[in-house]
């Protein structure tokens, strides 16, 4: 019969080993694009977002919420990830949008759906009525084909 | 109750679990890229419809189109264009009636809206005129009048057919020139009457109203001085007057009616029964009715 005081204090011991891997491995997976792996890990890479099939609701100057976003979202890495939430890239483009929208007063309300990308593939995501016109947008505003630059964040 | 033994087991679940957790969010990912969006644009409304054409005698005409695909709120205007265009509906419906428009011709387009964009203008309609001015009421009774027949003549440029209303009863169809007293179901009474009339386009649209208004009376003209009921007296004379009218016929026994003047004097009569009639002429020379006087020259 084995002492009875080693099962407690191995299953102790993996506890504690398992917590402290883990942390250390989410902060490097979770980094887009950068990073080195350890413990054996390779680093993620960032997930790739593309225009999508066309947009399925045209946006009007109505102060409401009435446009929709096409984005197609491939995961690169080998094994299942997930996009939490899609924010605008205020860094990118005119303020997030393309320039041919600058003056159209375009916003975008952040989607947390969250969505799981399988392995190497690509999923089309509609995020319906995220894009905002502002009801003063110029006549310029109509028929554009409008870029939206988004970025995923946990 | 948990034996000591399971200790080691209960520890290794818990530490999976944990580690399961860890894993979700090993798979959170990061990245980006762009989507796409599209703004809309404001269609061309397909065409403006309306069910009349050529000229109408209504001022007010219907409209109907196709709405333009759009998910939102969009706002119609539909203009009249003449010698200045101007705006005759605002609505978001797809169907609208312009009032109140100008007599003349025009033709009218509709143009869609979405707050402040605005699309092109759909193709016009044909001319369309409107002559919404009342008809021209020609003969009418005189007022007062002691006319309980009348009839009143109407006409309006372009258009045969009218409705005519009196004294508020109707309106009916009618035609000119107009007889009163088939429209009142007989003779009309004495007091004021109104007779209205529209002229009716082929879409049985209505022009304005033209109106008039008389005084039917009829009452005869009193007698205030006459002879007595038997005289020897040869000659004669009538004082008779009327409240309103002042043209007057006499006639006395068989003799035809005379124009004639308050007071009436006839001589050289024959002994014998007489009878004096005296009526009253209206403006058009309509005869009132008669009163009858009688005596005998003894």
């Amino acid at each position: 019969m084995r002492p009875r005081v080693a099962s407690p204090a191995l299953a102790a011991l993996v506890v504690s080993g398992l917590l402290a891997v883990a942390p250390a491995a989410y902060a490097i997976w979770s980094a887009p694009g950068s990073g080195t792996a350890t413990a054996g890990a390779a680093a993620p890479q960032p997930v790739t977002m593309v225009a999508g099939a066309a947009p399925t609701e045209a946006l009007y100057p109505t102060g409401t919420p009435t446009g929709d976003v096409a984005v197609a979202i491939t995961n690169p890495n080998p094994y299942r990830v997930r996009v939490a939430t899609l924010v605008l890239d205020t860094g990118a483009g005119a303020g997030g949008f393309s320039a041919n929208a600058a003056a159209c007063g375009l916003r975008f309300a952040p989607v947390a759906s969250g969505w799981d990308i399988p392995a190497g593939a690509t999923v089309q995501v509609d995020l319906r009525d995220s894009l905002t016109m502002a009801p003063w947008a110029p006549p310029s505003c109509q028929g554009l084909a409008v870029q939206v630059f988004l970025k995923a964040a946990s | 109750m948990i034996r000591r033994t399971a200790f080691p087991v209960v520890g290794v679940v818990a530490a999976l679990l944990v580690a399961a957790a860890s894993a979700a969010a090993y798979w959170s990912a990061a990245g980006g890229g762009q989507g796409i969006a599209a703004t809309g644009s404001v269609g061309v409304v397909a065409g403006l419809n309306t069910d009349v054409h050529g000229t109408v005698a209504s001022a007010s005409i219907g409209f109907s189109w196709s709405p333009i695909a759009a998910a939102v709120a969009v706002t119609y205007v539909v203009e009249r264009h003449a010698t200045a265009t101007t705006v005759v509906c605002t609505t978001t419906a797809t169907t609208c009636t312009a009032s109140g428009l100008p007599d003349g011709t025009a033709r009218y387009s509709v143009t869609a809206e979405i707050n402040g964009w605005v699309g092109a203008q759909s193709a016009l309609t044909p001319v369309i005129k409107v002559a919404s001015a009342a008809p021209a009421i020609g003969a009418s009774p005189a007022s007062p009048s002691a006319a309980t027949a009348p009839t009143i003549d109407v006409s309006a440029s372009g258009f045969g057919a009218f409705r005519c209303t009196l004294d508020g009863a109707g309106p009916v169809a009618c035609s000119p020139p107009v007889a009163l007293a088939a429209l009142a179901g007989g003779a009309l009474a004495d007091g004021r009457h109104t007779f209205s009339v529209a002229a009716i386009d082929a879409y049985g649209g209505a022009s304005q109203t033209a109106t008039v208004t008389w005084t039917v009376r009829t009452d005869a003209p009193p007698i205030t001085a006459a002879p007595p009921a038997t005289t020897a007296q040869k000659s004669a004379s009538f004082t008779f007057s009327h409240p309103v009218y002042v043209s007057f016929r006499c006639k006395l026994d068989g003799a035809g009616w005379s124009a004639c003047t308050s007071p009436a004097g006839y001589s050289g009569l024959a002994a014998g029964a007489h009878t004096f009639r005296v009526e009253a002429l209206d403006g058009d020379g309509i005869a009132t009715r008669v009163t009858t006087a009688t005596w005998t020259i003894s």
